[in-house]
């Protein structure tokens, strides 16, 4: 390869779990030994609570180009770039960066609330390594970018949040470095500064920039970086064209969710059997278009969640609950109510089943996860189950976060002829027809997808 | 290895001003007085403990016990001087957690906060020397004190104290880090080596021969006679003491440097 900017070669990287409980009287004779006698003693070995964040991950990155990092929560992504920013020390392996390396982050920090806007800038500048000189060069520019012209003389506490969010990233964008890293930038600020950031991170790759881009935006993965790296508990999966990784990563993700969830299902079973419920939610499954039962959906599928209860008491009127979560970021991009949707649920005794039918997914490409709960108008919830997981896989492509049933229309003005409506010509219908819930005998309102209202 | 950690410090140098000026700022920004405190607490403390020394049941106007010095300039170098001490530890101890989100984000040498937390201290110090300065001014008229080349000495003694007091907060934040204990234990510790320093009375043991080397185990003590006897331009006593702090002080330094360097790359895991 040539002139590889970042190697990272075979690098390991323990944490602990939990709190740690080491005490003053434990930690001072364990310090002067090591001071004394500097062997190494078995560093590589974990102790019990102790798990690998980061598990013989190797790469490389040549000059100018961009790598992405994927992978679920937990997978190890933000522990990379600390060790590459020098934050964490790996407990084995190497690795090296080549000229100043730099990270884009939200240094909002390092704010001190009662400092202007100006002020912070020159703070923090110097604590992400710019030099007074530097800072002055850059310091209209920055304020320019974050958009806080008129404020900077004010003192940051009386900013609004995403005004401190933009001069914290402002900073960092126009520090001019050899090697940049990005985690999860674009999450933050509105779309228009997010596509401010993302320009800047384009002028830096025609400048010749080499990047890392950490990111759960799959679509922004796809546009910057030529090679991605998919990561799974701290392995590295599979490393090559950004494009094969990330087909991949929607079937390994299904695989994956799917031995999660009989692992748990048997733990459960074994260690903790749930407390009798009166009225008990026993399992849920996701079935696909033929009735199949699946962890992976297709952008434009047809899902169907199929809830299997049992009820020891009668309940008269009983309301369905779920909750479909963006596994990532954990937060809720839709949720369906059965009593908002005007659907009454029939009175349940015994062992039955509910199903929520969604119409065609238009979603991001993602992992989601659904969490459930079944109650009535006295009782939120007799019981629930949660962390139904599974994968959206692109088919259709899905530019944003979700996608709307929608239509094109075009049309000419002409003013001087007939009611002055210009005539509209349907030119082409996207999207599929509009999400609907039924039941088996009836069939209720519609309603559009509803993440926006989570966001 | 300790060459290129320095030289990374001196890179960061602007960071290291940086700090040292926003704690300043920030400490007297919404204060009426501002900077008048830095000379107005030393002072304030003085008095009052020239007040309580001077008609209280204890009498220290006998300058026989304070090697001829006139008390209230006792009792101002060692209240300015002690105060640079006591103020580096207080500022240090927190100074690692409390920017714990810099320190979890941002890679930039760590040591910068606790000498920060130095070099802030000194400022306070130097702005509260001047509050020395006319007491000084008159003794010199009455003929209690004399000027003399000794002066010259005065920066060695500060860069002993200082070096004292900067592997002090390496360690102190450090462990402040791993155990926020350490805070409270030391609130107790600083308060007991105030009462065991001559820093509003002197302290000697002749009465107590055997304990005499409890006079150079503290390295304070022979700091604090070296400043007097400076501004007194008289010959510097215990100097085996002095010799012997500045040793402790080197020690205290190197040894909180290396432990620092060792943990460093714990802190963001722990913080």
């Amino acid at each position: 390869m040539p002139d590889p900017v970042i190697i990272f070669d075979h690098i390991y990287k323990k944490f602990a779990r939990g709190e740690q409980h080491t005490t003053l009287r434990d930690l001072i004779p364990a310090l002067v030994s090591k001071w004394w006698n500097k062997k190494q003693i078995d560093e590589q070995a974990l102790k019990a609570e102790e798990f690998w964040a980061v598990n013989d991950v190797s790469f490389t990155v040549p000059r100018g180009e961009a790598l992405g990092i994927i992978g679920p929560n937990g997978s190890g992504k933000s522990t990379i770039l600390k060790l590459l920013s020098g934050i964490l020390r790996p407990d084995r392996g190497t690795y090296s960066v080549k000229g100043r390396l730099s990270a884009l982050i939200e240094v909002g920090a390092g704010f001190h609330p009662d400092l202007t806007g100006r002020e912070n800038v020159f703070l923090n500048g110097s604590i992400l390594g710019m030099t007074r000189k530097e800072i002055n060069a850059k310091f209209n520019q920055i304020v320019e970018f974050a958009g806080v012209e008129e404020f900077i003389d004010t003192p940051v506490k009386r900013y609004s949040s995403g005004m401190a969010v933009r001069l914290g990233f402002a900073i960092s964008a126009f520090i001019e470095p050899d090697v940049l890293l990005v985690d999860e930038v674009l999450a933050v600020g509105d779309t228009e500064f997010r596509n401010r950031c993302a320009n800047r991170m384009d002028k830096m790759r025609q400048n010749g920039v080499t990047m890392i881009l950490v990111s759960h935006n799959l679509n922004e993965v796809r546009n910057l970086c030529e090679r991605t790296v998919m990561l799974f508990k701290g392995q590295v999966l599979m490393e090559g064209p950004s494009q094969k990784v990330l087909e991949k990563y929607h079937q390994t993700m299904g695989e994956k969710i799917r031995l999660e969830q009989e692992r748990d299902l048997a733990r459960e079973a074994v260690s903790s059997p749930k407390p009798a419920r009166l009225v008990e939610l026993t399992n849920a499954g996701l079935l696909d278009a033929d009735g199949i039962p699946a962890e992976t959906f297709q952008t434009g599928q047809n899902m169907t969640l199929r809830i299997h209860y049992n009820a020891r008491k009668r309940v008269e009127r009983p309301r369905v609950e779920v909750e479909m979560v963006w596994a990532a970021e954990d937060w809720a991009a839709a949720i369906f109510r059965s009593n908002l949707d005007n659907f009454q649920i029939p009175p349940i005794e015994g062992k039955g089943w509910i199903e929520l039918r969604i119409g065609p997914i238009l979603a991001e490409p993602n992992v989601y996860q659904f969490n459930i709960q079944l109650g009535d108008e006295s009782t939120p919830a007799y019981d629930q189950l949660q962390r139904i997981r599974f994968v959206v896989a692109e088919s259709l492509p899905i530019p944003g976060v979700f996608s709307l049933p929608h239509t094109w229309a075009t049309g000419t003005d002409e003013p001087n002829r007939g009611t002055g409506v210009p005539p509209v010509n349907p030119a082409r219908t996207t999207g599929v027809p509009p999400v609907s819930i039924e039941s088996d005998e009836e069939s209720s309102n519609e309603e559009s997808p509803e993440e926006l209202a989570a966001k | 290895m300790l060459g290129e950690q320095f030289s990374e410090i001196l890179r960061y140098r602007g960071l290291l001003g940086m700090l040292v000026w926003r704690d300043i700022r920030v400490r007297y920004k919404q204060s009426l007085l501002g900077v008048t405190w830095a000379f107005l607490m030393p002072l304030i403390n003085a008095l009052v403990m020239y007040a309580i020394f001077t008609f209280g049941p204890i009498n220290l106007s006998d300058r026989s016990k304070l090697r001829d010095m006139p008390y209230m300039l006792f009792v101002l170098t060692g209240v300015v001087a002690w105060g640079f001490f006591a103020g580096t530890l207080t500022n240090s101890m927190e100074c690692l957690t409390r920017n714990s989100r810099l320190v979890t984000k941002i890679y930039f040498p760590r040591e910068v906060f606790p000498l920060a937390s130095v070099a802030g201290a000194f400022v306070d110090f130097f702005i509260a020397s001047l509050v020395v300065l006319p007491f000084y001014v008159y003794y010199l008229h009455t003929g209690d004190v004399e000027a003399t080349p000794r002066l010259l000495l005065l920066p060695f003694i500060i860069i002993i104290q200082a070096t004292l007091a900067a592997g002090l907060s390496l360690i102190l934040s450090m462990a402040n880090l791993f155990f926020r204990d350490v805070k409270y234990i030391m609130t107790f510790i600083l308060q007991m080596w105030f009462f065991a320093t001559n820093v509003v009375y002197p302290i000697n043991f002749e009465h107590y021969p055997r304990l005499r080397w409890l006079t150079s185990a503290n390295p304070m003590i022979p700091i604090l006679d070296a400043y007097r006897a400076i501004l007194m331009g008289t010959e510097i006593p215990n100097k085996i003491g002095l010799a012997v702090a500045t040793i402790i002080a080197a020690l205290v330094f190197y040894f909180g440097w290396k432990v620092f360097h060792r943990a460093e790359f714990k802190f963001a895991e722990v913080v």
